[in-house]
């Protein structure tokens, strides 16, 4: 069973950017969230987290056109409350989505981009509190105001 | 590797490349391996694990002279199949294959692959290591392929 899990606050989150000769745009973002996910027994209890990130440092009016970008999502904090048995925590996968929709994040521009990783959790009293998470980000500035 | 690790190839691979007015390149290539690491029944079981990796966006029969590399790697998925007392997971380090030179050579010659090497450590006859998380940064600069490298080998 796949759920959407609940996400919380985001700490220690920082950013770079850097501009390169030709007007493409380098972000890096970094930060640790804070997650409840947890199991529910002997089977791993899947579901999705999303960290939503704003692009910073755009002109009014503007966007980010992604050209690529490379998310690293991991487990920061586990733990389990008593005896552990069949116990286990995953990030199985992660990706970058357009916020407020499933679309192709490469076909339009953005102010929002979220990290959505895959998470996994065993034994009841299992539980992951937190991911760390990194965002390479590649593209360039368009403006989007009429 | 452990006679019984197996690895079974990469999920959610990504990769951004930046390139400057001089023709340097920047790749940060990030995404999951899936294996399957078993623990020992006493003490801690150790393997190196291989990520191989082509380099992207690389023009015909040119490829990538690699001048610094970053390599990162975690644990990404760990699990306990019954009940353990002295249960433990770990990545002890990780290095570039082949390490990076430090300066792109005089007459350098480029590659079309890398691969991350990791060793990762398992105690407990029930503790599985399932996926590590691997992150690599990589600068460098095109150049012609060399005669002498073999086809890469990258995991499906």
């Amino acid at each position: 069973m796949t759920t959407a899990w609940q996400s919380g606050d985001t700490g220690s989150a920082h950013h770079t950017c850097f501009e390169a000769h030709d007007g493409v745009r380098h972000y890096f973002f970094s930060g640790v969230r804070t997650v409840e996910c947890e199991g529910t027994g002997p089977t791993w209890q899947r579901g999705t987290i999303d960290i939503e990130l704003d692009v910073p440092n755009l002109p009014d009016g503007g966007a980010l056109s992604v050209d690529n970008c490379a998310p690293f999502v991991t487990l920061n904090g586990i733990a389990n409350e008593g005896a552990a048995t069949n116990a286990g925590w995953a990030v199985d996968g992660f990706r970058v989505l357009a916020v407020g929709s499933e679309g192709d994040l490469f076909h339009s521009a953005h102010a929002q981009v979220r990290i959505q990783a895959d998470v996994a959790v065993r034994d009841v009293e299992g539980y992951v509190l937190s991911l760390g998470y990194t965002l390479s980000l590649t593209g360039r500035t368009v403006t989007t105001r009429e | 590797m452990a006679a019984s690790w197996q690895e079974y190839g990469l999920e959610t691979p990504h990769c951004t490349m930046l390139e400057n007015a001089r023709g340097d390149r920047e790749y940060t290539f990030t995404g999951v391996l899936l294996l399957i690491c078993q623990g020992a029944v006493e003490g801690w079981e150790r393997g190196t694990i291989r990520i191989p990796l082509l380099v992207p966006h690389l023009p015909a029969r040119h490829g990538l002279a690699i001048e610094r590399g970053a390599p990162f790697v975690t644990l990404s998925s760990i699990a306990m199949d019954g009940s353990c007392t002295g249960m433990g997971f770990a990545v002890d380090g990780f290095r570039l294959r082949p390490e990076p030179a430090g300066a792109v050579a005089a007459r350098p010659q480029g590659l079309t692959s890398v691969t991350i090497e990791a060793q990762v450590g398992v105690r407990g006859a029930v503790g599985f290591v399932y996926r590590v998380g691997y992150q690599l940064s990589l600068t460098g600069r095109i150049a012609p392929l060399d005669p002498s490298t073999a086809p890469p080998e990258v995991a499906a």
